[in-house]
């Protein structure tokens, strides 16, 4: 990785600075001392949304250990829970220091459809909208529709569940037709197996019910293949990989993103003249790590705040991390090919990319962090 | 006798009390339209998302509003019964209605280049008068949409407040329902897509449980847009009664359509009482506080006179100061222009002879003297115009430029009088006078040198004796002539003096006294100026005076009149609660 090391060390030595000055101060001592902790340990993704929003559905269909509910002041990355983006969303997510560690989610996202069988469709492409809204673009780092309900029926479903939904399927289209039209109507206490239905809508929702059958229908004949498709469908897939880009892989950065925020805060809460040293160190790491700047850049890339030229985007992309921060994912090489003489081609080409004149502002900013990122990535290279 | 809503509202109108507030009567006149209008409206208000549009097309069985799965209706879409369909927009900026076709209005709505839509169809639920307004979804109390939907609910004559059955009410949404409630009366909580929720039954009882208690009044039903629009498309009376549109609709028939009087009640009490709340608590209010406004003219006016009187002192002093030196300066000035004459004159009689030139010399003097009095009179002229222009500035702009006719006499008559330069005696002797002054020398002469020859042997008169004695009759000759040249010059200088110092006296008397007179005039004048204006303060005084006590009468009287203002509107409040009670 590439300044991430550096990041690190640095992280920890301005914890421990702090820690020395506000040594007079029981309070902030705990607090310093807890984030010091904190910093050593894995990454912490709070999951934050409205009550009813989904967010215990959603951390079972994640199944990630490190996932806790509730915005605790102790997470470093944020997954925000809604279902139609509102104002009280909004709120939630301003005031945030450093906006890259917030993914939203439209959970519940197959009732934004009304629970058709093309709802996910739809609710993707609501996602993708509020992903270019430039608004909320710069609250969050993505915006990702998953219906959790399906991708946690999809990761646990039994045999029995898909032996109903089988015979389900195998009904008269008309007759299965009406009998999905309602949850009343599915659960009509005068058909037979109305149990092992009242199971099945509980696990699926009347959109699972209604997909699952669709796709027996279409050929997804056995348990596993159903069970993969109903998680691809439901967007746990999409959100799981927008988690690891932006989450997982910059966990160092988002883990010094939690001690900067923390130490400014106690900063903030407990002003020292001594302290002028510490205030400058933190906006320098703020502001020199070019982590953070990646960060924001590919999210603006990504969600069309930012566009670079169609032929020159996805490779800014891809130098910026988009699919893995190692020099060789960054460069699309594999680790055992020489990659110091491309890595030099490619910072050469985007130094010329940044002194273009035909490129507007935003675009030229851009190139110059892609330029930056290209010198970490030769010098990791040639360390 | 029980009254009608229009009849307590009409009363409403014409307390004075209530028309004095157009903000009030425009509310109220705006209400009266509408009731007198049969038209029932019924809006449709929510969050986001809860399935507003959806619900109105499967009440009416028409796609008219558009339905989609991000945010949709971007603009209020008013439905009311017509037996053509037909659908019009009203764009940003514009008051008119642009038709357009039916197909496409759900589009425009969404498109959000319309800032409302209209739409007529025929439908069995919209006759009666039936309006139904389908509104953006509301996001906090904020955003623009919300305020449109705020704007709609504010001309209600019943709410259907919708909510989603999967999940409960939020606080959010009963904090929207309150604030709807206080707005419009009458709300239908309506719970949409049941189909999609399993546990919609157990969301309805606990809505209808957080409503009570929130210490609201509204009935709640559950419907599924969805069973609705498939039993409107298979005709199956089963699947409309499961889909539990029945319900609203028998709501909108009976209790919306049916009690349209009492809604009108319930709404004109509602609106009368706040109306008369706000004009009772402004009565109230004036009865506390006194009116200054009258107190504040006669302040003014005395303050006026007061500037008046320090004016006038100004002026006098300023024309008697004026004169004064107006006066000083014009005796000066002709002083000096006769000083110069006087020069000249003595000058020329150094040399001439006056006997010889005298005549010359009158007419000359007669010439420069006219000149010079006449140049002073032209100047105290326009001296005198000059003080009177600055006097005449100290008085306000209706009376500057008002300068009397001075009337400032020419000294003519002056000159006329004085008459010319008295000629003094410049007479040369005569023959007889040279004879004897020559043979009064001669005889000295002779005598003086005969007496001195005579000792040396001679006559007394001899040839010495009588040359000396010629000589010296010449002698005394020529000096007589001398003394006689320089007695004539002093006497001309002596005349000249004296009659110019006679002119300086005369035309200075003439000219003080002109200028007394036009002191007199500009005195007269300026006082009857500073009179009139004086006349005017006092009347002004005097009416403010009036005024202020005659407020204090009308006060009493306006006081009297509040209260019985008070009063009416006690008795109007009564009525109007009495309103939306009788059924």
């Amino acid at each position: 990785m590439i300044t991430q090391e550096v990041l690190t060390e640095d992280v920890r030595t301005m914890l421990e600075w702090a820690l020395r000055l506000y040594r007079g101060s029981g309070k902030a001592t705990n607090f310093l001392a807890q984030q010091r902790q904190l910093f050593e340990e894995p990454l912490r993704v709070g999951v934050t949304g409205r009550p009813k929003a989904g967010k215990s559905t959603l951390l079972d269909a994640l199944d990630e250990d490190d996932f806790i509910e509730g915005h605790t002041s102790d997470v470093d990355a944020v997954l925000h829970l809604t279902g139609p983006v509102r104002a009280e969303d909004r709120a939630a997510l301003q005031g945030n220091p450093l906006p890259v560690n917030t993914i939203v989610v439209l959970s519940r996202a197959d009732e934004l459809g009304g629970g058709r069988v093309d709802a996910m469709t739809s609710a993707k492409m609501i996602a993708r909208r509020l992903r270019a809204e430039p608004e909320l673009g710069e609250m969050c780092q993505d915006v990702v529709a998953v219906a959790g309900l399906l991708a946690v029926a999809g990761r646990t479903l039994t045999d029995a569940e898909f032996d109903t939904l089988a015979a389900l399927a195998a009904l008269p289209r008309v007759e299965l037709d009406e009998l999905v039209l309602s949850t009343d109507r599915f659960l009509n206490p005068a058909l037979e197996d109305v149990v092992l239905r009242q199971g099945l809508l509980e696990r699926l929702g009347l959109f699972g019910v209604r997909l699952s059958t669709t796709l027996v229908r279409r050929g997804y004949g056995d348990p596993s293949r159903l069970a993969a498709e109903l998680v691809q469908r439901s967007g746990l897939n999409d959100l799981r990989l927008t988690i690891k880009r932006q989450f997982t892989e910059r966990a160092p950065v988002l883990k010094a993103r939690s001690a900067l925020v923390a130490v400014e805060r106690v900063l903030r809460a407990e002003p020292r003249s001594e302290a002028r040293g510490l205030h400058a160190e933190v906006e320098r790491i703020q502001v020199t790590t070019q982590d953070f700047r990646e960060l924001r850049l590919l999210a603006a890339l990504q969600t069309g705040r930012v566009e670079l030229p169609s032929e020159i985007a996805a490779e800014a992309e891809q130098l910026l991390g988009r699919a893995g921060t190692s020099p060789g994912s960054r460069l699309g090489l594999t680790d055992d090919e020489d990659q110091l003489p491309l890595a030099l081609t490619v910072l050469d080409r985007w130094q010329r990319y940044a002194a273009n004149p035909a490129f507007r502002r935003a675009q030229t900013e851009a190139a110059k962090t892609v330029v930056r990122t290209c010198e970490g990535i030769i010098d990791t290279l040639t360390r | 006798m029980t009254m009608t809503a229009l009849d307590v509202i009409d009363e409403a109108l014409r307390q004075p009390a209530i028309g004095r507030r157009r903000d009030l009567t425009s509310r109220l006149s705006r209400l009266r339209g509408r009731l007198a209008d049969p038209a029932i409206r019924v809006v449709v208000v929510g969050g986001l998302k809860q399935g507003k549009s959806q619900l109105v097309n499967a009440l009416l069985g028409a796609t008219l509003c558009p339905v989609h799965d991000d945010v949709a209706s971007a603009a209020p879409a008013v439905i009311r019964h017509a037996e053509q369909p037909w659908a019009a927009v009203v764009r940003p900026g514009q008051q008119r209605l642009e038709p357009v076709e039916l197909d496409r209005i759900a589009e425009e709505i969404s498109g959000g280049q319309v800032v409302r839509a209209e739409i007529g169809v025929p439908r069995a639920v919209l006759t009666g008068g039936l309006v139904i307004v389908d509104t953006p979804g509301v996001d906090g109390l904020r955003s623009e949409h919300t305020s449109r939907t705020l704007a709609e609910l504010a001309e209600a004559d019943a709410v259907l407040a919708v909510t989603d059955a999967l999940t409960e009410l939020s606080p959010a949404e009963l904090q929207f329902l309150r604030f709807a409630t206080t707005i419009c009366p009458n709300v239908l909580g309506v719970l949409t897509k049941t189909d999609l929720s399993p546990r919609w039954r157990a969301h309805l009882e606990r809505n209808r449980m957080l409503v009570a208690e929130a210490g609201l009044a509204i009935p709640m039903v559950a419907v599924s847009s969805v069973l609705r629009e498939r039993a409107l498309a298979t005709s199956d009376q089963d699947v409309n009664a499961e889909s539990g549109f029945p319900a609203l609709v028998s709501y909108l028939e009976n209790t919306v359509k049916a009690q349209a009087g009492l809604l009108a009640r319930r709404s004109a009490s509602e609106a009368i009482l706040a109306v008369t709340e706000q004009v009772s608590l402004g009565l109230r209010a004036e009865l506390s506080t006194q009116d200054p406004s009258s107190i504040g003219g006669l302040e003014d006016a005395q303050r006026a006179a007061e500037l008046l009187r320090r004016q006038s002192a100004r002026w006098q002093n300023m024309l008697m100061d004026g004169m004064a030196d107006l006066m000083s300066d014009v005796d000066h000035d002709l002083r000096e222009r006769t000083r110069i004459i006087l020069r000249h004159t003595d000058q020329a009689f150094d040399k001439a002879d006056p006997a010889k030139t005298w005549d010359a010399y009158c007419d000359w003097l007669a010439d420069k003297l006219t000149d010079a009095v006449l140049r002073n009179y032209d100047w105290t002229v326009e001296r005198t115009h000059w003080l009177a222009q600055r006097i005449a500035e100290q008085f306000d702009e209706e009376s500057r430029g008002t300068i009397p006719d001075l009337g400032l006499r020419d000294p003519a008559t002056v000159l006329e009088r004085m008459g010319a330069l008295l000629t003094p005696d410049l007479a040369p002797p005569g023959i007889a006078n040279k004879v004897i002054t020559g043979l009064r020398g001669s005889y000295s002469g002779m005598l003086m040198f005969g007496l001195l020859t005579s000792l040396m042997g001679m006559p007394l008169v001899n040839f010495v004796s009588v040359g000396a004695g010629a000589v010296m009759g010449a002698k005394t000759l020529k000096e007589e002539r001398d003394a006689q040249l320089k007695r004539r010059q002093a006497v001309a200088k002596t005349a000249v003096q004296r009659h110019i110092d006679e002119l300086v006296f005369q035309v200075g008397k003439h000219s003080r006294d002109a200028l007394r007179q036009v002191q007199r005039r500009l005195r007269e004048h300026f006082t009857e100026q500073a009179e009139q204006l004086q006349d005017n303060l006092s009347d002004t005084i005097r009416r403010a005076r009036e005024l202020a006590s005659a407020d204090l009468a009308a006060r009493n009287q306006r006081n009297q009149s509040i209260a019985e203002e008070i009063n009416t509107l006690v008795a109007l409040r009564q009525r109007a609660q009495a309103l939306a009670l009788t059924s």
